[in-house]
């Protein structure tokens, strides 16, 4: 039953779709921690996409092309035009594909040094930010609640904590999923703990976790 | 019966906003800050090993009929051209994989700047289908991480407005001198020699030519209100001015064999308003 919800959600690639919301209602043990960490560049927040990236656009919506209004865009029908026209002879795809795969564990790795965290078992390690898992009890007794902080040992960066990571997506989350999802992630200082409520950003980067994670035993 | 079109512009701006218009502490704070948007270094010595200048101008020069196609905003195409050197400052690229760069940046330039922003199936297109949309989103995030997500870059557009406001000019020039400001604008990040230069000095040294090409200058005392509006230096607002000159001639002759050759092999006039640079710049007397 899980391999082809597994599947499914994968297929599913592009932005967020209702299915998601439904995989952790349905399968609360698929969710495993996400871990958010305050991000004291202010510039570039570690909300890590998986080794297979999800083909999100920037904007995290579903790719213009769906959108009624990109039909009415000024200009001409491409096809036809000059400017159609391949610069550089042919492209060679499997290169192409091999280097982008490069760059990506490249930018991983880079992103694992700089945090001290595994990105991809989702593990701590060690360096200059301490991790800490969080239990939290308040909700329904039978499901598990785990947050996440990350405290930077020396300076006051924590007042960063609320910072929001650039790629965290607004706006796709139905009342009712936020209600009834059970899975709460935060990252931060203590404030943003005693925040009872969690956001829609929290449920967003808790489930796009789900989707590249391999199947489980 | 008549028959009524009601189709209008989709395109819905919102009006000039004086408060970010004639605050001197946003043209301050766009000085201070456009620094940090320039490519690291001149990459083509550093850093590219199979990319050479004239391949630059190739891609840039597509980029810039397909956002001229399109209708682009006017502050896309100069700021895709930042994010593709901004990358090709820090990342060795392969030739046949530039065109690919480019459509990206084109990609989340005109996804930061405008309402209906290009698809990504459309700017494949315009390669001629050489690469496929997946691609292009995998390349996306490439290319944000490398630009680090900073993308809301600093443009010489951005000054433009703060520039013009501060030049006593005549009122019934104004569009036109902003049009032609533009266009030099646009020429300018078709060419590697102003890559490394602040937006502000190619917004300053634009404005300039716009206004020496117009013939509504009045001698030295121009460039000097123009370079005391963006602390350009005078000596560099001169030389910038006058490449930026150079590269007008250059390009109007480019334009003119080009026409040449086409009615020597008797093409139709079509053809030649698809000449390869900014149409904007036969207009320009000089």
């Amino acid at each position: 039953m899980l391999q082809p919800l597994l599947k499914s959600l994968k297929s599913e690639s592009r932005g967020v779709s209702p299915l998601w919301a439904a995989s952790v209602q349905t399968q609360p043990s698929l969710s495993h921690l996400g871990y958010r960490v305050p991000c004291p560049g202010g510039q570039h927040c570690p909300v890590f996409a998986p080794v297979t990236p999800t083909p999100v656009t920037l904007s995290g919506f579903p790719p213009a092309t769906t959108m009624p209004l990109s039909q009415s865009r000024a200009g001409q029908s491409p096809c036809s035009s000059k400017a159609c026209r391949n610069l550089f002879g042919p492209v060679d795809h499997e290169q192409l594909q091999q280097d982008f795969e490069d760059k990506i564990r490249q930018q991983l790795e880079e992103a694992q040094q700089r945090w001290n965290f595994n990105f991809e078992t989702e593990t701590p390690l060690e360096g200059p930010f301490k991790w800490e898992r969080i239990l939290v009890a308040e909700q329904p007794p039978q499901e598990v609640h785990s947050l996440v902080r990350a405290v930077i040992s020396s300076d006051s960066r924590s007042s960063l904590a609320h910072r929001v990571p650039p790629k965290d997506h607004v706006g796709r989350i139905s009342p009712e999923e936020s209600q009834q999802s059970s899975k709460v992630y935060k990252a931060g200082s203590l404030q943003s703990l005693k925040r009872g409520q969690t956001t829609i950003k929290d449920f967003y980067s808790a489930k796009r976790r789900i989707v590249p994670a391999q199947p489980r035993p | 019966m008549e028959l009524l079109c009601c189709e209008v512009d989709p395109m819905r701006r919102a009006l000039p906003d004086p408060n970010l218009l004639y605050d001197d502490r946003v043209l301050h704070n766009l000085l201070t800050i456009e620094e940090r948007y320039l490519p690291q270094c001149s990459y083509f010595k550093c850093v590219q090993k199979d990319i050479q200048p004239f391949m630059r101008r190739m891609v840039a020069t597509w980029m810039l009929e397909v956002c001229e196609e399109q209708k682009c905003e006017e502050e896309v195409f100069p700021l895709a051209m930042n994010y593709l050197d901004r990358f090709l400052a820090v990342v060795p690229t392969r030739k046949c994989h530039l065109q690919l760069l480019g459509a990206v940046c084109m990609f989340l330039a005109s996804k930061l700047k405008e309402t209906i922003p290009l698809t990504a199936e459309k700017l494949c297109i315009y390669t001629d289908n050489s690469i496929k949309p997946q691609e292009l989103l995998e390349w996306e995030l490439v290319v944000l991480g490398k630009l680090k997500w900073n993308l809301a870059a600093v443009t010489p557009h951005d000054f433009i407005e703060h520039i013009l406001r501060k030049v006593p000019l005549p009122k019934d020039k104004l569009l036109l001198i902003r049009k032609h400001a533009q266009t030099f604008i646009a020429l300018c990040a078709t060419d590697f020699n102003f890559a490394m230069y602040p937006p502000s000095m190619i917004a300053t040294g634009s404005v300039g030519a716009a206004i020496c090409g117009l013939q509504l200058d009045d001698g030295d005392s121009l460039t000097d209100l123009l370079a005391k509006i963006t602390n350009t230096d005078v000596d560099c607002l001169k030389a910038c001015q006058e490449q930026i000159e150079a590269v007008l001639v250059n390009s109007l002759q480019q334009v003119r064999q080009q026409q040449q050759q086409q009615s020597n092999s008797s093409k139709t006039v079509d053809e030649l308003d698809q000449a390869s640079t900014p149409t904007d710049v036969r207009d320009i007397n000089l």
